[in-house]
């Protein structure tokens, strides 16, 4: 009965690059009585690839034919041919200057990464994928206390708070092992701008030896205690911390954080936490930068720490599982889909909150109208310029029960925005939260233009926000489709 | 964000509490259940003994324009102690039905009171619109519907013998419990008639507002009547 499907996960980061291969078993959960739902239920790593140098062009372009390169090698090892992967994300982490050639990247490895992979990142989404893969988010379903994932790489410290399988937070911090890069000798090759600022916000409390200068272990170690410091503290929520590492902060500093139970630590940075400190200069150098340092004296910090910090026992691929088996949903427990029109990528996402049931029928028919037409306006504005189809994904929230006659006035709400003369030739895309997308997508039929009645999708029981992405691929069997919401934005 | 161990399970217990209608966490005074629960069992007890002996609206049946026919059932207590009796249609009930309905269409729909006339009289009108949508889109027809009092789940293969349809449609009212008095079910199958067994039919059980969303089964049967005539075939034996 039940199906497996490959999904394949990338995560090059600012220093090491890895892949990984998994299966994942798609389950009728529902009882035979009830209408179909389809849930991935168990997840295994097939195959998971050596970590690699992330091959690039200078300080900040990936050289994106030594990728696809390595990548051809790699499907070859693991006897994987392109058209067998059903799913999965390539996620391009660590500092946004890697970042400028990503979507040279992701158009050359769309051949490779099979047809339904995605390219994105954020620090937000690469927080959550961490946790999801380091195991901290299996843990917060154990306990009743907060679970904080920090994922340490070469350039920046992505935490994501979980409790009971909710992600409640994420913050992440300019604070890796390549933010300072050394030779043998100890001659700063490069200091990143965030921690300089930082260095000089902190009134002489971190000293930031100059690029170009010899710098001796003791000023790196206490730069290092300082960062490891700071980032336990932050990630522990600690007013004080979080206001002294403003500098630090990607994107908008936060003002408070959860109070975790239990911190988790993974990353490039968390799999050298468990090997020997360095204690020359020379050791500390070893992959070029501070990094082996970093983990020593993280080490230290997490046993003076009040709370309990443990490395994860996936530590270094931790992004790579939480990309690879932790990106896909399924979509539609019963849904509405054309022939032909999956798969559908990189999709934005427009909220329409529908009004609260009115107790006039009439006036609930205009509140839905209403409704409908601002969100379709606010999508057409932001988005039908980029020429993308569908231009926009609307993700329906419907608050209470909703009978067959408010049914129909929803759909001629939205049969009426969509009449609108930007969208007739776009594929309406309908995400609703709750289960009604069949029958949503039936009373769409008789009220849309042809061209969008032969290319309309309605699926439900998936809630994507505001600023999302979403894929849909190809159906797995009938009416049941992988969907990949990309969260770029977390929190409030 | 500093709650104690105990609170931290009352949080939980909460949360579990969301996924079932279940009298969970009620408290008591002393042995006894407190008053206010008391007089909601007692409430929702009655509710569910007016759903078994209530009789469903004329108007909702004229809305859907829906003759009747009866079983064999004579009256409640009978039909309560014999199901056997909602079975079988009343002589009339079969001349009737020979007499107006089409013969041999592609789905048969039919509704009955079943255990619960409010049922009917509270999801036929988010059922039945669907379902007709569902026809469409699927490319079905339907033959002439018709209300059957006093009917039971065997009385499709009764009306299967007389009718011939491809497949039928039972929409009937289930026993109703204390969690709600107005759960439907939707019976399917291929080909009814004399000799079909339960594993040869198929259903959406639990449709009312605050279970299997009425609108979204009425779509989801007319797909499932289309597997079933594709592979001409109901029941287990169907590939879904």
């Amino acid at each position: 009965m039940d199906e497996w499907m490959n999904s394949v996960g990338i995560d090059l980061g600012t220093s090491t690059t890895k892949w990984l291969l998994s299966r994942l078993r798609l389950t009728r959960t529902s009882g035979g009585f009830a209408l179909p739902r389809y849930e991935i239920t168990e997840r295994k790593i097939e195959y998971a690839s050596p970590v690699y140098p992330t091959p690039l062009l200078g300080e900040d372009r990936i050289d994106v034919a030594s990728v696809v390169a390595l990548l051809e090698a790699e499907y070859a090892r693991a006897g994987l041919r392109p058209e067998d992967v059903r799913t999965g994300a390539v996620i391009v982490t660590g500092e946004t200057a890697t970042k400028r050639n990503a979507e040279e990247l992701t158009r050359a490895l769309a051949r490779h990464a099979g047809q339904f992979v995605v390219a994105t990142a954020g620090a937000d989404l690469e927080s959550m994928l961490a946790g999801k893969g380091s195991g901290a988010f299996r843990r917060s379903l154990e306990t009743d206390g907060v679970v904080a994932n920090v994922d340490i790489g070469g350039g920046t410290a992505n935490t994501a708070y979980f409790r009971r399988g909710a992600l409640i937070a994420t913050v992440t911090l300019h604070i890796g092992g390549r933010l300072v890069r050394l030779d043998e000798r100890g001659r700063v090759l490069y200091a990143a701008a965030a921690l300089r600022r930082w260095a000089a916000e902190s009134g002489g409390g971190v000293r930031l030896p100059e690029e170009g200068t010899r710098t001796t272990f003791d000023t790196l170690r206490q730069l290092c205690r300082a960062m490891a410091d700071i980032l336990l503290r932050c990630v522990s929520g600690e007013p004080a911390a979080l206001l002294a590492a403003r500098p630090l902060f990607v994107g908008v500093p936060a003002n408070a954080l959860p109070a975790p139970d239990e911190i988790w630590v993974s990353g490039g940075v968390g799999a050298l936490m468990e090997k020997s400190p360095p204690e020359t200069v020379g050791d500390t150098a070893r992959h070029g930068d501070i990094g082996p340092l970093l983990a020593a004296e993280l080490a230290k910090a997490a046993d003076a720490c009040p709370i309990t910090v443990r490395p994860s026992p996936a530590a270094a691929r931790a992004t790579v599982i939480g990309a690879g088996t932790q990106t896909t949903e399924i979509g539609g427990a019963t849904m509405y889909c054309s022939p032909g029109v999956l798969p559908l990528r990189d999709v934005p996402v427009v909220v329409c909150e529908a009004p609260p049931e009115a107790g006039d029928a009439a006036e609930d028919a205009r509140l839905l109208r209403e409704a409908a037409a601002a969100a379709v306006r606010e999508g057409i504005a932001a988005y039908a310029g980029a020429g993308g189809d569908p231009p926009f994904a609307l993700s329906l929230r419907v608050a209470g029960y909703c009978s067959y006659r408010r049914l129909q006035r929803l759909a001629d709400a939205l049969a009426a925005a969509y009449g609108s003369e930007a969208l007739r030739a776009t594929t309406p895309l309908l995400v609703c939260e709750s289960d009604m997308a069949k029958s949503l997508g039936y009373a769409l039929l008789g009220k849309l233009g042809e061209r969008q009645r032969n290319r309309l999708v309605c699926l439900d029981q998936l809630s994507p926000r505001e600023g999302d992405y979403i894929d849909v691929g190809e159906p797995i069997k009938e009416e049941v489709v992988p969907v990949v919401v990309k969260s770029l934005v977390f929190g409030e | 964000m500093e709650t104690s161990g105990t609170n931290r399970g009352a949080d939980r217990f909460r949360e579990w509490m969301k996924f079932t209608p279940a009298r969970l966490d009620v408290g008591r005074t002393g042995t006894r259940p407190l008053t206010t629960e008391m007089l909601k069992f007692r409430l929702d007890h009655a509710a569910a003994v007016d759903a078994v002996y209530g009789e469903v609206r004329e108007e909702t049946l004229a809305e859907f324009g829906l003759f009747t026919v009866e079983t064999q059932y004579r009256d409640k207590e009978f039909y309560l102690k014999r199901p056997d009796s909602g079975r079988v249609l009343s002589e009339e009930g079969a001349r009737d039905i020979v007499r107006r309905c089409m013969r041999r269409p592609q789905v048969q729909i039919v509704v009955s009171d079943g255990l619960s006339a409010k049922a009917i009289d509270d999801n036929l009108a988010d059922v039945l619109p669907a379902l007709r949508d569902s026809l469409a889109a699927n490319g079905l027809t339907e033959g002439t519907p018709f209300f059957v009092k006093g009917g039971r789940v065997g009385v499709m293969d009764d009306i299967g013998r007389l009718l011939e349809p491809e497949t039928l449609v039972l929409l009937i009212g289930e026993r109703p419990g204390l969690a709600t008095a107005s759960s439907m079910s939707a019976y399917m199958c291929y080909r009814p008639g004399p000799g079909r067994k339960d594993s040869d039919r198929m259903v959406v059980s639990n449709i009312h507002a605050g279970g299997t969303p009425p609108t979204e089964a009425g779509a989801h049967i007319g797909a499932l009547l289309r597997k079933m005539i594709e592979q001409k075939v109901s029941g287990v034996r169907l590939e879904v």
